[in-house]
């Protein structure tokens, strides 16, 4: 795939790409609903995937739902999609429509968790096959393919079929066929799971222009890196239930925790509080990176290691949870 | 709309999949040709029992004690019937021979009127009549007799090929069935299932669609295989509108098993072997590996049960029988029963596991 750059460069260089693409707006408190989920409750059996979630999607924006493997993102994306009647609450498109009604659903595309293509059939089949399904004849068929075959990076793979295709390149032509039909609402599961790390960058390319055009996306992921790099704003979510949602900002600042100084120390300073023993080295929580670096200097000369770590969307996960998002 | 995408989709999978197509097409040539030349050097077996329809046209005292000694010998199952009826029972495949006694220049004859697909059996029986007819010490109680026989049914010289060709594009429509209940799960463990799902169309048209590639499927199949025995084979039919009527309604047959088989499994693995072996099943019990002829009484009595059994009596009829409308309605009309009682059921299934 060394010569993607040039293939991606024509089709995309121009604007209003998608059929349905959202002007790009810069998503804030004022942009208005897309997708309100109002408390819902999935059950299977006894267990409750989901309890009492709601959630906001505002047009424009990208929205991270983050949380560990069983914690509920599938579902909620099936819930989010139409696939899946909740137990309980409602799902509502601008306020109206459900998706468990097909009108609504046409307005909504999904790149499911686990691959769905049929690899028996190349990749412009498949993108054809999809788009039918949505009603596209003819041109804006065609149209339609050849735009999502780009934002893949797959034009020169179009006539090979899908087996042939390596993992990264079967997650983008997924991750095409959700958007083929132009919808307002991108629902992405996870699309970087098992993934190859340079792969990995390949298809959160994709990602990064789909965002570009002003798509409106829910994007579940377990890594918080990909989280903190595409996402306007992010939903913590374990066991079924919203813990937080906000920007990155806002989540460090109200559930981060303090600034962590850890060292290795050779000689205690005497004008240095003995911090927490973790393993052979000491650790001190500061509220601020003031504090946290006048603590480093002046350990600075007689620690064997020194490390400060502000907060992050780790933290944050373990401040709301106590536990660590990677087991 | 949707529905035919969805059609078209599957039967490029299809056309795709070498597999899938050796037991459409492929399959169900070799069996034609193995067992077209199997069947003309069929083995014929003593301790089975012939159904025979008993014709008296003389009506003497001889003939009389001629038809009650065939009636009371060991091995033979008889009835009594005007000539017209016992042609009919013959032609239709429900008894293996008629026999009528007839006038030959003053003489008393046999004529024996055998089924042309029991060549075998006719061979046999032909022995058997001899034995009771000509008493072994000499004293003879019963005159001598000429036997003559004819094949009821199609004038023209049918080959083995063509007696086995019925059974054959059964073969072909059950590898179509299989293939399809195969490709219902395929979507589920895919997760292609759950596009079609997400996509604005409602689960009865996804269902539309399945059932509408597994009916062209079987129709376009048993089409290749119909001009490659007639081209090839020189197979030509009785009446080239019952074998329409007949693959028709036997791919509506297996449209609504293939529902339901897809809907039973939950692995592709699972439905492969269980749908298989249920086909196999009914094809051995209906006749498509082991001729009904060949089979004891019981069991042939028991193939009613199976689908196989009237889809290819309903192909006998159209290719070899003569077949009337009326007569072709019999089968065709279980055929379609069984098809649309399936499919309801798979559809129930379907809409629990909605639920
Ligand atoms: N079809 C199902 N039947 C029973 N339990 C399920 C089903 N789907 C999901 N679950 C359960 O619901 C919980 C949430 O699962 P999921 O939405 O897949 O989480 P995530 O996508 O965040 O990993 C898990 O505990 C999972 O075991
Ligand atoms: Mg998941």
């Amino acid at each position: 795939m060394s010569n993607r750059r040039p293939e991606v460069a024509a089709p995309w260089s121009s604007a209003g790409l998608l059929p349905n693409a959202t002007a790009i707006l810069r998503p804030g408190d004022t942009a208005p609903v897309l997708l309100q989920v109002r408390d819902v409750t999935q059950r299977y059996g006894a267990a409750r995937a989901l309890d009492g979630l709601s959630l906001a999607v505002r047009r424009g924006e990208t929205l991270g739902l983050l949380g560990p493997n069983g914690a509920g993102k599938t579902t909620l994306m099936h819930l989010m999609a139409g696939v899946l009647a909740p137990t309980g609450g409602t799902v509502l498109l601008d306020g109206r429509g459900s998706p468990s009604s097909p009108a609504t659903r046409r307005r909504i595309g999904i790149a499911p968790q686990d691959l769905a293509l049929y690899t028996e059939l190349t990749a412009e089949e498949n993108l054809r096959f999809f788009a039918r399904l949505y009603g596209l004849r003819g041109r804006a068929l065609s149209l339609a393919v050849e735009r999502a075959l780009a934002l893949a990076e797959l034009t020169a793979r179009r006539h090979h079929r899908v087996h042939t295709f390596s993992g990264g390149m079967q997650r983008r032509l997924n991750l095409a066929c959700a958007v083929v039909h132009g919808p307002d609402l991108v629902l992405l599961d996870e699309p970087t799971v098992g993934v190859d790390p340079q792969s990995r960058g390949h298809v959160f390319d994709s990602l990064e222009r789909l965002k570009a055009l002003g798509h409106t996306l829910v994007y579940s992921t377990h890594y918080m890196e990909e989280a903190e790099r595409l996402c306007d704003r992010i939903a913590v979510i374990d066991h079924g239930r919203l813990l937080a949602c906000g920007t990155l900002h806002e989540l460090v600042r109200r559930h981060g925790g303090g600034h962590r100084v850890r060292a290795r120390l050779t000689r205690h300073p005497d004008d240095v509080s003995s911090g927490t023993i973790v393993g052979d080295e000491q650790e001190w929580v500061l509220p601020d990176a003031a504090q946290a670096t006048e603590l480093a200097l002046k350990l600075g000369s007689s620690a064997s290691s020194l490390a400060v770590r502000p907060p992050d969307l780790e933290t944050v996960f373990f401040t709301l949870t106590g536990r660590s998002l990677r087991d | 709309m949707a529905a035919v995408t969805i059609a078209l989709k599957d039967l490029r999978l299809l056309a795709r999949d070498r597999v899938a197509l050796f037991w459409v097409l492929g399959f169900p040539l070799l069996f034609a040709l193995l067992f077209g030349s199997v069947l003309s050097a069929a083995a014929d077996d003593s301790g089975r029992t012939f159904n025979l329809v008993l014709v008296d046209d003389v009506d003497s005292p001889q003939s009389r004690a001629l038809l009650a000694a065939l009636a009371s010998a060991p091995g033979f199952s008889t009835e009594r019937a005007s000539r017209d009826a016992a042609h009919t029972l013959v032609r239709r495949g429900e008894r293996l021979a008629f026999v009528r006694v007839r006038d030959v220049s003053g003489e008393l004859g046999l004529e024996l009127g055998v089924d042309p697909t029991r060549a075998g059996e006719s061979r046999a029986l032909s022995a058997a009549l001899a034995r009771v007819t000509i008493p072994s010490d000499g004293a003879g109680a019963l005159p001598p007799l000429s036997i003559d026989t004819t094949e009821v049914g199609r004038t023209s010289e049918d080959s083995s090929f063509a007696i086995a060709f019925p059974a054959a594009l059964l073969w072909g429509l059950m590898g179509s069935a299989a293939t399809f209940a195969v490709s219902w799960v395929a979507e589920r463990t895919r997760g292609t299932d759950l596009r079609l799902r997400s996509a604005p169309i409602s689960g009865a048209t996804v269902l539309a669609g399945k059932a509408l590639a597994c009916f062209l499927a079987c129709l376009l199949g048993s089409g290749v295989l119909v001009v490659f025995g007639w081209a090839a084979l020189g197979i030509v039919a009785g009446s080239w509108l019952a074998v329409v009527a007949s693959v028709v309604s036997i791919a509506l047959c297996f449209v609504g098993l293939t529902t339901l088989l897809g809907m039973l499994g939950r692995t592709e693995q699972a439905v492969a072997g269980a749908g298989w072996a249920t086909l196999i099943l009914l094809a051995m019990l209906g006749g498509a590996m082991v001729p009904l002829a060949a089979m004891p009484d019981w069991l042939r009595r028991a193939s009613d049960v199976s689908p196989v059994k009237w889809g290819i009596s309903a192909l006998e009829g159209a290719y070899f029988r003569d077949f009337s409308g009326l007569e072709l309605l019999g089968p065709c009309a279980v055929l379609l029963g069984v098809g649309v009682a399936s499919f309801a059921l798979g559809l129930e299934l379907m809409a629990r596991r909605a639920r």
